[in-house]
């Protein structure tokens, strides 16, 4: 008779306890990891799009900022799928780090050379990096308690969001944490974004080496766009009118 | 050529075990690494000193028997080659080289080089096999494969099960050996009735003997005296993740 009757699973078992058993499995915090990140490089795609207005000038770019702050529904909507999808990832992250500390407890005497880049053997590092800084980035722009005195209010009460990007990026140090930050999201998109797709078992022969320099490509071209905006600021290409 | 070695001893499961110095003396570069360190053990065993233990069996590069990380890469690294098959006119005289057991908890040390891979035959127990009942044989041909299918299938089976996969990862997973047997028996029509079955039931063995995650490094592929693709390991993943949905 077929052995397959071992299968784990018992039968009748919720949809749901087997799915919770499946996100805590090995696999299952991988497939966590991979559509909690595909959400946040989503997220930074459209911050991009946003950040990228600062070009237009101040009006446009008040605009923006007014605009999306008058569209509670998206914001909150935004908001939600970050605040869950972070701790989600942050989650996967420790869950299966500690398996793999575990799974080697003697180290090689001679250091393991088996080939790979550096960006995807120290994802769990430039992760962390990244959101100490998505705290300061909050902090800065969103909280406005890193650097208070860089806000100002426009005549209809509003705050001056253009004039609080360009005084931030204008102090040197403050921009060299911005460019470092992004350098490191690169890092970590540069990997992240191939790896997601091999999470959910999205493979072709044909394409999936196409899909590596792509996620290489995107990682640093959508961080290269970022680091353009201090920048800018630095050289005066962006400046307060 | 001479060379200097750095081996692992260990003289059994519970000794803490260290790397110790040897001296290879008049080798020969036509030799195969295991026949250097056969030579090794004949002088040791001659000094009274006990020889070191290594895995080996056909020699051939087919068995999956012979295990040991040469210079921190499994088999020493040459693309698709196993231990017994790397030879020593890819060392220079005067070399000094590091010879170490594979390294995962799932892989305990049994001797100096030897580890105990049973935690493979208990996930193979779990999946890897396809369930026929008995009956007459069916006829050759009866049952028609496409030969993308079967060439996919035979890429798979060509894995050996030696574990260097596992010893590579920097996580110490085994997601190249499950994918390799499951795309090897989910290819054909005989092991695609239970592939989803296969898939949760070898996973779940594997996380329950202690093997890391995946980070998609791919150290396996690269080291994998098979050569084979991490192709496998997304497949093991959409099988996983489709068995979810499918309720099975």
């Amino acid at each position: 008779m077929s052995q397959a009757t071992d299968a784990p699973a018992p039968t009748g078992e919720p949809l749901i306890g087997s799915l919770l058993r499946f996100f805590s499995s090995s696999i299952g915090s991988k497939v966590v990891m991979a559509l909690t990140g595909a959400v946040l490089w989503g997220f930074l795609l459209a911050h991009l799009g946003g950040n990228l207005m600062v070009y237009f000038g101040p009006e446009t770019y008040n605009h923006y900022a007014q605009a999306l702050k008058g569209n509670a529904a998206l914001l909150w909507a935004v908001r939600g799928a970050l605040i869950a999808a972070i701790p989600l990832h942050f989650w996967a992250a420790v869950q299966s780090s500690a398996k793999n500390s575990a799974a080697r407890p003697v180290a090689y005497a001679y250091a393991n050379r088996s080939p790979a880049r550096t960006a995807a053997k120290s994802m769990l590092v430039t992760g962390l990096v990244i959101a100490a800084f998505f705290v300061y980035h909050l902090a800065h722009f969103t909280w406005h308690v890193a650097h208070p005195e860089q806000v100002k209010l426009l005549p209809s009460g509003e705050v001056d969001v253009y004039s609080m990007l360009v005084n931030g990026f204008s102090v040197w140090w403050i921009s060299a944490i911005y460019v470092v930050a992004q350098l490191l999201l690169a890092q970590h998109l540069s990997h992240g974004i191939y790896s997601l797709f091999q999470h959910l078992g999205l493979y072709g022969a044909s394409w999936t080496p196409f899909l590596k320099r792509a996620s290489l490509a995107i990682g640093y071209g959508l961080c290269a766009a970022f680091i353009s905006i201090p920048v800018a600021v630095l050289l005066g290409v962006v400046k307060l009118p | 050529m001479n060379l200097k070695l750095h081996v692992w001893r260990q003289s059994g499961p519970n000794d803490a075990g260290a790397m110790k110095e040897y001296v290879a003396k008049n080798v020969n570069p036509h030799m195969s690494f295991l026949e250097m360190l056969d030579v090794v053990n004949e002088e040791l065993q001659s000094k009274g000193e006990e020889a070191i233990a290594f895995d080996h069996d056909c020699r051939e590069g087919i068995c999956g028997m012979c295990s040991m990380v040469i210079n921190g890469l499994p088999h020493g690294g040459h693309r698709g080659v196993t231990t017994c098959q790397l030879h020593m006119r890819h060392f220079n005289d005067g070399d000094e080289i590091w010879i170490e057991p594979w390294r995962a908890k799932a892989f305990p040390v049994i001797k100096d080089l030897v580890v105990d891979r049973s935690a493979f035959d208990r996930i193979i127990q779990k999946g890897g096999f396809v369930s026929v009942n008995t009956g007459g044989a069916p006829d050759a041909n009866a049952l028609p494969i496409p030969k993308k299918e079967a060439d996919q299938a035979f890429e798979a089976a060509a894995c050996i099960g030696c574990g260097a996969c596992v010893a590579a990862c920097k996580n110490g997973s085994a997601m190249l050996f499950v994918g390799a047997k499951a795309s090897h028996l989910g290819h054909t029509p005989q092991g695609d009735v239970e592939r989803f079955d296969r898939a949760r039931a070898m996973t779940m063995q594997m996380d329950a003997e202690g093997f890391g995650t995946c980070s998609n490094l791919s150290q396996c592929e690269a080291v994998c005296p098979k050569t084979i693709s991490v192709k496998v390991i997304a497949e093991l993943n959409r099988d996983l993740l489709k068995a979810q949905f499918k309720g099975k």
